[in-house]
Parts: structure tokens; sequence; C-alpha cells
């Protein structure tokens, strides 16, 4: 692989944890932060760049940079919900190109699970002043809602069926099983996803993302930093970005920003789809996995449904390796943010340090995307291409 | 169809309806779109010519939610209906058996005041 890529991962961590009453969120991500470093072999005065999101408490990275013991030079609040994460790699890549830090830090942190900032199945509550609202507000629409409308749509346009979203829930849980710290390690069938309550059709409960405390870390450094260390280079090939709401009216419910996003990170890391070893996608629900395989070319458009069936989500049997930790639908969902477990199980798989029983074999490049905010109304998505040297 | 100058108020509250009380989408008259939500500056070429106009209140289910209580009885169906000038809004479908619903299914919006909240709801045409 010919490769010029301008900044690598070098640290990247999980909590263990799913459930941390006691614990407080500055604290999560101090934990998260500090077992990212040990990762990458750093240490908190190495850090000059800080990426955090709307999941810090107070005033994000002012208050967190405080607790944290940091000086950071760079910093960077930008947030697009549950692929903050995944943007907040690409904007450390850029910082990092651009000489404005050297070693940066990418935390988040939650604790739904325990009660603090959950969501799930209340109406999506936001900001007042937000143009959408009074439009949206009165119906109550709630998340679950807002993806059912994408995936009854879908079913429609191209006679996508529950069976098939079930499978995508199925192919994480075979991956759970081998993982000690997910939420849920029972192996599922489509059959039992099927028969779980219905929450909105068409996506039954198991067809919806666990709801955990916890969080992670990423390291991310300059090429020069990245040699010096005694871990696998991990380099960031190729990101993108992009946003999608309701268009003045004119929607699109079967496609997301990911079309972009994805087009654009694959122009910039100079390979196809096809090249693409192992994916961690989005699963906040089964419907955002077939959505995504679909807009990033894994497969073809109209086609994620036929392509996850009969697993073709699972590690070594299937089509494409994806979410080999048991993703959102089954490990773990921190802070109801799911981009940066994906990043933290595509590093896992490039370093070949995943489980043995998922491990792809001569993974040596990987995507890792999210879906952010909501699939029919508004969402942010972002891609990152990455690749073991 | 009839068009109307933005209200007054702009846009501190939602504009749902005209004085006519005939539901109302946003209209350019720069570039002749029609978008929703109704807003002082066009989306789509950035004109602020921009003013109401009143649409006829039949649409088509684009797509649906049948949103369930704890117990697995729908409680509420929140829908995207296409109106007949091409434009999506949210909405919620009532006066309809869950059964009933589907995509495609012609709808016309319910009269003004019929909810406490002013905002439309669609039944079946």
């Amino acid at each position: 692989v010919k490769s010029n890529n301008a900044a690598f991962i070098a640290g990247a961590y999980e909590h263990p944890i799913r459930k941390a009453p006691d614990k407080t969120i500055a604290q999560l991500h101090a934990e998260v932060a500090a077992g990212a470093l040990a990762d990458a072999g750093l240490k908190f005065e190495d850090v000059d760049g800080f990426f955090t999101a709307g999941d810090s408490p107070g005033l994000g990275p002012l208050s967190m940079a405080e607790y944290l013991g940091i000086r950071p030079r760079h910093f960077d609040a930008t947030d697009s919900g549950g692929s903050s994460y995944i943007v907040a790699v690409n904007h450390a890549a850029h910082a990092i190109a651009a000489g404005s830090c050297d070693v940066a830090l990418v935390t988040l942190a939650g604790k739904p699970r325990s009660g603090i900032r959950t969501v799930g199945d209340t109406a999506i509550v936001t900001d007042n002043e937000a143009p959408d609202v009074p439009y949206e507000a009165p119906f109550a629409l709630g998340i679950v809602d807002a993806y059912a409308l994408s995936a009854k749509r879908h079913a429609y346009e191209f006679g996508t069926t529950a069976e098939q979203m079930a499978w995508v829930k199925v192919a994480a849980s075979v991956h759970a099983q081998h993982n000690e710290n997910a939420l849920l390690r029972n192996v599922v069938t489509v059959e039992e996803v099927l028969e779980s309550p219905m929450i909105s059709d068409p996506l039954h409960r198991l067809d919806c993302c666990v709801i955990t405390d916890g969080g992670g870390a990423l390291v991310i450094v300059r090429p020069e930093v990245a040699r010096a260390l005694q871990r696998p280079l991990v380099g960031i090939r190729g990101g993108g970005e992009a946003v999608r709401g309701v268009g003045g009216g004119h929607i699109d419910l079967v496609s997301s920003a990911g079309r972009e996003s994805g087009r654009e990170a694959f122009r910039q890391a100079g390979v196809t789809a096809r090249d693409i070893k192992y994916a961690s996608l989005y699963d906040s629900f089964t419907i955002t996995v077939i959505v995504q395989l679909e807009d990033l070319g894994l497969c073809p458009p109209g086609q994620g449904g036929p392509f996850v069936q009969d697993g073709g989500l699972i590690a070594r049997h299937g089509r494409l390796a994806v979410n080999t930790d048991g993703g959102g639908l089954c490990n773990n969902h921190p802070g109801n943010r799911g981009g940066m477990t994906k990043v933290v199980e595509a590093v896992r798989q490039l370093r070949g340090e995943a489980h043995p029983a998922v491990q792809v074999e001569n993974a040596d490049l990987a995507l890792a995307h999210g879906t952010g905010g909501f699939l029919s109304t508004r969402h942010g998505s972002a891609t990152v291409i990455l690749e073991r040297i | 169809m009839v068009s109307v100058p933005f209200p007054d108020m702009g846009e501190s509250r939602a504009i749902w309806w005209s004085d006519g009380d005939h539901l109302v989408v946003g209209n350019c008259t720069a570039c002749s779109r029609v978008h929703h939500y109704p807003r002082r500056m066009c989306p789509f070429c950035h004109s602020t010519d921009t003013e109401l106009l009143e649409v006829s209140g039949c649409a088509t289910v684009t797509s649906y939610a049948l949103s369930r209580s704890k117990d697995g009885l729908v409680q509420r169906v929140v829908a995207f209906v296409t109106l007949d000038v091409g434009v999506a809004m949210l909405t919620e479908i009532v006066s309809c058996k869950p059964s009933d619903i589907a995509i495609g299914l012609k709808v016309r919006v319910t009269p003004r005041g019929s909810f406490a909240d002013d905002a439309p709801r669609f039944s079946p045409a």
C-alpha cells in the first residue's frame, strides 16, 4: 500500500464499564483519556490537541481541559451527535497536517443507562430556537419513529424485509458473544428479533441499539510521533463529512449523507469500496446499517437487505465483516453516541487485536462510518478510511 | 392556489395557515419554487422574496411510523406526507385505523382548529 498519511491513530480505548451510576461524566472522560494515552505509550503532558463534543459537560473543551489538566493549543468541539468522534478523527488529521498540534486527544463519555441525559422512547427534545422544532415538536416524533420512517420507505422502495433488518442484529450478537465487555452477549435468531416488542413499526426492540454508560478515547498523532511509539501503525488515509436535512421539503428517506461523506473519504484515500476488508458502520438501528452499506458503495443501491441476510455481516462467514465488537446493537453505545466505538474496533482490526474469533485476515484497510442525529429528518455523516502500514 | 404575504410576526412561531385558514407552504417569487417549512430566505436560491402559498391540503403518505406505547398499542401515527405542490411535511395521521394506513394513501388536511396546538394533521381523503 502506497501511503502518505498525515496522521496516525496511536491510541484507542473503550471503557469496559456499561453502567456507572457512581462515576461522574468528567471522571469517565478522564478514565478513557488515560486509557487511550496508556495504549499509545504517551502521557497527558504530551497532549496539545483536544477534541470532544456535546457529551462533554459544562463548556465542553473548556471545562474538560481544566478537569483533565491539559493545555491544548488546538481544540474543537464539533457536535454532530453520535458521528462526532469520526468527524473528530478527520478534524484531528487536518489539524495535525496544518501543524496546529502533534498529539490530539479525542474523548467521549456519558451515562444514559444511569439516567443522566437519557434518550430513547421519549420525543426528540432540542433547542426551541432550532428552526425545525415548531414544525416537528407538535407530532412528538421520537428517535425510533424517525428511523422507522426511513425503514418503512426503504421496505416500500426496495422490498427490504423485517427479516433482513433482523439479520443485522443477529450478526452483531454472533460477534458480541466473544466480547466479554458487551452488554448483550447472547446470540439471537431472526425469529427472536421479530418476536421482540414492536416499538415503532417496522422496528422492534431488538432492531434498536443498547443504552449504556461509559465512553472511549483516541490519541491521534503526527507521523514522526507514531513511528517513535511501540504500537502498530494505523494511518488515517481519507475522511469525509456531510450534512443532510429534509431538503426544504424535498426529502430522501432511503439514503443518507453517507453518500457524500463516503465519496469524499474514498477520493482522498484513493481506494474503492472493494478494497475495504472491515467496516464499522453506525448501528443505532438495524436499518441504519443497511442504508449506510448502500450509501458507501459496499453493496449496490437498494441491495442492503439481500447483502445483510443469511449472515452477510458475520466475520469469517459473510460478505463483509461489520461491527465485530458487537456494535451498538449488542456491545456498547456509550452516551447514546456510537461513533467512538466504531473507530476503536476498526483500530483493533487493523492492529490484529480483535478477538481471534472475529479477527479479519489481512485486515489492512478498514472504514469507520457514522450517522449522527436522525436518519429521516437531519443528520451528520462522517467516514474515515484507515490503513495498517 | 393563492399567494399571501409572509406574516408580520415573521418566523417567531410556526406558520401553518393563512388568514383564510388554508394550509400554507413557503414560496419563493424569485425562483418560483415552493418549500416547507416556510422561511424568510429561500433555501434554494437564497432570495428573501419569499411569501406563502395556500395549498389544497391534498397529500399522499410518503412514509409513516406506528409509534407504540409500552403495552404495544399504536399511540400515534407520525408520517411524512407529500402535498400536491410537491413538498413533504412531517405530520400525524388521525381518524384512520393503523391497519388502513399505507404508503401512497391519499390524505387531506384536517380543518384548522381541530387541534389545540394549531399544527395540521391529516386524515384519509
